[in-house]
């Protein structure tokens, strides 16, 4: 019968319906149901009818093809699952690598993202930018400014819209329950139009509020103090004895320009502050719309040299912008890139596992589809049916990944530093999670699926001919997956090393000599303020009752006070008498009480300690550390000289230095020796940190340090009451963090990097099973077949650490920020590094190398 | 879909068929039919009430030659109206077990609506 057009068109588009089945089902029946559908049309004799006929038909497999698809789809699943179920070894090594690969990256990066990028709940905080005063020849990149300064950086620039400084300062809270010791920013109106935030309550300071005694309280001391209630806008609070009025409240994201800070209250700059030259002002700058930080810079610099025209000292001034976003991830960064590289590591590790097995896998399987392809099953159905298998063991490592990643997660944030604090709130990052999960897949179906598809193209009679032998040429070569287990070792090897090198620094940061004696101390910090008391003698009188009634505490063998006793000590230029130029590096100044070092047990090395001699109506004197000594004086006795803060013309009065004294690390054990020295408490009062040596437990005496400062002012409050020890513990809590981490991903490189060659090693012996059964059947030793095998493990391990440590030394070098003590070469750490992997390698090759040696020869060769 | 059990399935265990699938086993009983002619079968004995599409026709034939109550013939067994490409089925032992098994059943069900007076009397 003749084709009409009519059913030419029915034919067509027939045809194209028929592309919602499965590819299988259609090459199947989609000839045979085209012929039965013109078959019916034929019959029919109206238009009407064959129009019913055709339109049914087609709704007929609309309703079909998702029906055949869930068919297929079930089939392949039922098989897939039993054909994990009958290599379930592979099945859980996969799957864990994995999970190991995905959680982890995943763990690590939320709490780096975190960090650097949720940390700033600012509006348009990218147009937010610190201006910082750079001072090359103090060494100083990221210095504060002074009044006037800023003054002149607002009437010239423009494009900045904005500048608002800002300081910080001490301050006890009176009135509202127990007295208390708050840290305050003092801050210009601008400040919140800089760093732009939403109160929780009430509203923030006003353009024309430099004046007004008004304050805005963090979310913490607003809970604190008023239970979070909205009724403490517009109530009074007492800071150092001032009314403030309350007019707003802070949202609990906002930090800035620090955690944990207690209140904020307008900067009013007093007649001195106004006029002085000094530097005391962090500056936040806001970009008007549309200019670059670049363009700022540029117009910044152009206005910090016209200043240094105007006045000769300021010419080696310049401005450093720096975003506020890369300025609050700073102190974090190496650690994060670190951190990042080595998870970035482990993730590519755990993919390059996942390949090399499945690629493996693929190679002995390739008989199975060669068959099933010459068995009538089309190429694709079998790499569907393929595909299924990644999709599962994808699935369950995903699944699992994810759990992982979690329970790491709470890991994590278990260890991390009190001063991480705030990582309680972190959780896993959806779309890492995404990059994650998609890597592993990729993986799964580049190196899972590719080698079939090739396989089902092959020859059949050759692949079967080839026997077992020849599944190491199908799918992708040796030489690749040798080439895989290289960059494996390789990156296993970098991520290592990196381990090894934090964890010795740690030790070394134990380890440090600090110069004096921390066990039995107890410290807290007593800030008086300066409103309550203002005179210098006030001031004395109180520390000096203090200490006098703490000493008769039962248990208290010693106790003195000093301004700073570990962290970061105030510290200035100075000028010796005699020389003409003013001494840029700079000088500590702590006040101190006589028995400082004596509490400390810091040695004098020359000279005396303080006394109560040292009056403020007697001799300037100083004490210096020997480190300042060796600095300064390399070839003198500083004993008598004087030296002055500032240039030797200033009116400051010249101290003579009485004493010198052992170099300690109060500055942090990991940090470099600073110069420092030392003034009598007498000759400058400020606020101290009270030190208390016992007899016992330190933190025993707590309360009765308590009472006898309530005794001496009731509204007095005490901070950061602690053991000495323990403040010396938070400086190195941040590197225990950072070692704990990387020692975790280097655990887990290691153990990856040993699953990937054991496997490899595994699918070797089996492919050359038959090589090694003729070996050993024409008289070769079993220990031939083993120098094989261990030939072939040291090639590739010996290549991958030499990679791995080359690698490894270029990233020691841009981690030397995190190193303490030692170099990045540091040939302990990387031996223990080279030892470690070499450990695992032989171990990894132990199974597989016995397995060979037992081959028995009759048996292989009857089955071949 | 039918369960394979090591032993081999029993007629029993595809109990009750689907109406579709028993008329196609009725179709293929007397003779080997190509799919068209299993349609034309179907809607001659039902008087034109049941006409499958193509695609339902395909799935069951699909569902019946996995659990092997019909197998494709290799031969044309109708040289006459030989179409190169039409395949032609055949009921296999135990499609025709089966088969019967279904009608069996559907007698045991009449013969109780008979006999609970369901069924109207012939005039």
């Amino acid at each position: 019968m003749p084709v009409t057009r009519g059913e030419r068109s029915a034919r067509a588009l027939f045809a194209a319906v028929l592309h919602l089945y499965p590819a299988s089902y259609r090459d199947e029946y989609g000839r045979e149901m085209t012929l039965v559908l013109i078959d019916r049309l034929r019959a029919e004799h109206t238009a009407v009818a064959r129009a019913s006929v055709f339109l049914g038909a087609m709704a007929a497999v609309v309703a079909d093809g998702p029906k055949q698809h869930a068919i297929v789809l079930a089939q392949d699943l039922r098989l897939a699952l039993r054909l994990i179920w009958r290599e379930r070894w592979f099945a859980t090594v996969a799957i864990g690598t994995v999970a190991i690969g995905i959680g982890l990256s995943t763990a690590v990066f939320s709490v780096g993202k975190s960090m650097l990028v949720d940390a700033l709940p600012y509006r348009e905080a990218e147009r937010a930018t610190m201006v910082w005063v750079t001072n090359p020849r103090q060494g100083r990149d990221r210095d504060v400014t002074s009044y006037p300064r800023l003054l002149a950086w607002r009437e010239h620039s423009q494009l900045i819209d904005m500048f608002a400084s800002y300081a910080f300062r001490r301050a006890v809270v009176t009135g509202t329950g127990d007295p208390e010791q708050l840290i305050v920013v003092r801050a210009t109106p601008e400040f919140f139009g800089v760093v732009q935030t939403e109160p929780v309550a009430g509203r923030l300071f006003a353009a024309n509020e430099e004046q007004a005694a008004v304050v805005v309280l963090g979310y913490s001391l607003w809970q604190r103090k008023f239970g979070g209630n909205a009724s403490a806008v517009g109530q009074v609070l007492r800071l150092d004895s001032v009314p403030h009025t309350i007019i707003g409240v802070l949202p609990q994201s906002f930090q800035f320009p620090a955690r944990d800070l207690d209140a904020w209250v307008p900067l009013q700059p007093s007649a001195e502050e106004r006029s002085s030259g000094a530097f005391w002002l962090e500056t936040v700058g806001r970009l008007s719309p549309g200019v670059s930080l670049a363009q700022a810079q540029q117009e910044m610099t152009a206005i910090a040299a016209r200043l240094g025209a105007e006045r000769p000292n300021d010419r080696e001034l310049g401005v450093a912008l720096v975003g506020l976003r890369d300025e609050i991830a700073r102190p974090f960064r190496a650690a994060l890139i670190m951190l990042t590289a080595a998870v970035v590591g482990v993730l590519l590790i755990a993919c390059v596992n996942v390949a090399g097995m499945l690629t493996a896998r693929g190679a002995a399987r390739r008989r199975e589809v060669a068959i099933r392809t010459a068995l009538g099953a089309s190429r694709r159905r079998v790499v569907r049916q393929l595909l299924t298998e990644a999709v599962i063991l994808f699935a369950f490592g995903g699944v699992l990944g994810v759990t992982l990643g979690s329970v790491l997660l709470r890991l994590v944030v278990g260890v991390a530093p009190p001063t991480l604090s705030w990582l309680r709130d972190v959780s896993l990052d959806g779309p890492m999670l995404a990059v994650a999960l998609g890597m592993a897949a990729l993986t799964g179906v580049l190196f899972g699926v590719l080698p079939s598809w090739k396989a089902a193209g092959a020859d059949v009679v050759e692949v079967v001919a080839s026997g077992v032998k020849g599944a190491g040429r199908g799918g992708l070569s040796q030489g690749f997956r040798r080439a895989l287990i290289v960059s494996q070792i390789a990156i296993a090897t970098i991520v290592a090393s990196a381990a090894s090198l934090s964890l010795t620094s740690l030790v070394h940061a134990q380890r440090v000599d600090l110069g004096f004696e921390p066990g039995h101390v107890l410290t807290a910090r007593v800030e008086l303020p300066r409103t309550k008391y203002p005179e210098a003698a006030a001031r004395q009188r109180f520390f000096d009752r203090l200490l006098e009634r703490v000493r008769a505490v039962p248990g208290v063998t010693g106790a003195a006070a000093g301004s700073v006793v570990v962290g970061r000590s105030s510290s200035s230029g100075f000028s010796i008498e005699g020389r003409k130029e003013t001494i840029q590096q700079p000088l500590t100044f702590d006040s101190i009480t006589p028995d400082f070092f004596r509490v400390l047990q810091v040695p004098l090395l020359r000279g005396r300690f303080f006394s109560d001699r040292d009056r403020a109506d007697t001799q300037p004197v100083a004490i210096i550390n020997e480190t300042t000594a060796k600095t300064h004086w390399p070839n003198e006795d500083p004993l008598g000289k004087r030296f002055k803060f500032g240039e030797p013309d200033d009116d400051a009065r010249w101290r003579t230095v009485v004493g010198i004294v052992a170099d300690t690390r109060r500055a942090g054990v990991d940090r470099p020796v600073r110069t420092e020295s030392y003034q009598p408490f007498t000759q400058d009062s400020r606020s101290m940190t009270v030190l208390i040596r016992t007899a016992g437990e330190p933190a025993a005496i707590a309360p009765a340090l308590r009472a006898v400062v309530r005794e001496l002012d009731p509204d007095q409050p005490l901070a950061r009451v602690a053991p000495l020890e323990e403040s010396i513990d938070i400086q190195t809590a941040a590197r225990r963090f950072n070692t704990w981490l990387l020692g975790a991903f280097g655990a887990a490189a290691i153990a990856l990097t040993a699953i990937g060659l054991y496997s490899l090693l595994a699918y070797l012996v089996a492919l050359r099973r038959h090589e090694m059964a003729v070996r050993l059947a024409i008289g070769g030793s079993p220990y031939h077949v083993l120098r094989l095998i261990v030939r072939h493990v040291a090639c590739v391990v010996g290549i991958g650490m030499s990679l791995g440590l080359a690698g490894a030394l270029t990233a020691a070098q841009s981690m030397r920020s995190l190193l303490f003590g030692i170099e990045p070469w540091d040939p302990l750490s990387q031996m223990a590094t080279i030892a470690l992997l070499g450990a695992v390698a032989v171990a990894a090759a132990w199974i597989p190398a016995r397995r060979a040696m037992r081959v028995d020869p009759a048996m292989v060769l009857r089955m071949e | 879909m039918a369960r394979l059990r090591r032993e081999g399935p029993e007629p029993d265990d595809f109990l009750p068929l689907p109406r579709d699938t028993f008329d196609v086993l009725v179709s293929v009983a007397d003779r080997d039919r190509h799919g068209y002619a299993i349609l034309q079968d179907i809607a001659e004995r039902t008087g034109g009430r049941i006409r499958l599409s193509p695609s339902t026709l395909y799935a069951v034939i699909k569902r019946l030659l996995e659990s092997e109550l019909i197998e494709e013939l290799s031969e044309r067994p109708d040289p006459a109206h030989d179409d190169e490409r039409r395949r032609y089925y055949r009921l296999t032992p135990l499609g025709r077990r089966v088969a019967e098994s279904e009608a069996a059943r559907l007698t045991r069900l009449l013969a109780d609506a008979r006999a609970s007076g369901l069924v109207p009397r012939r005039r």
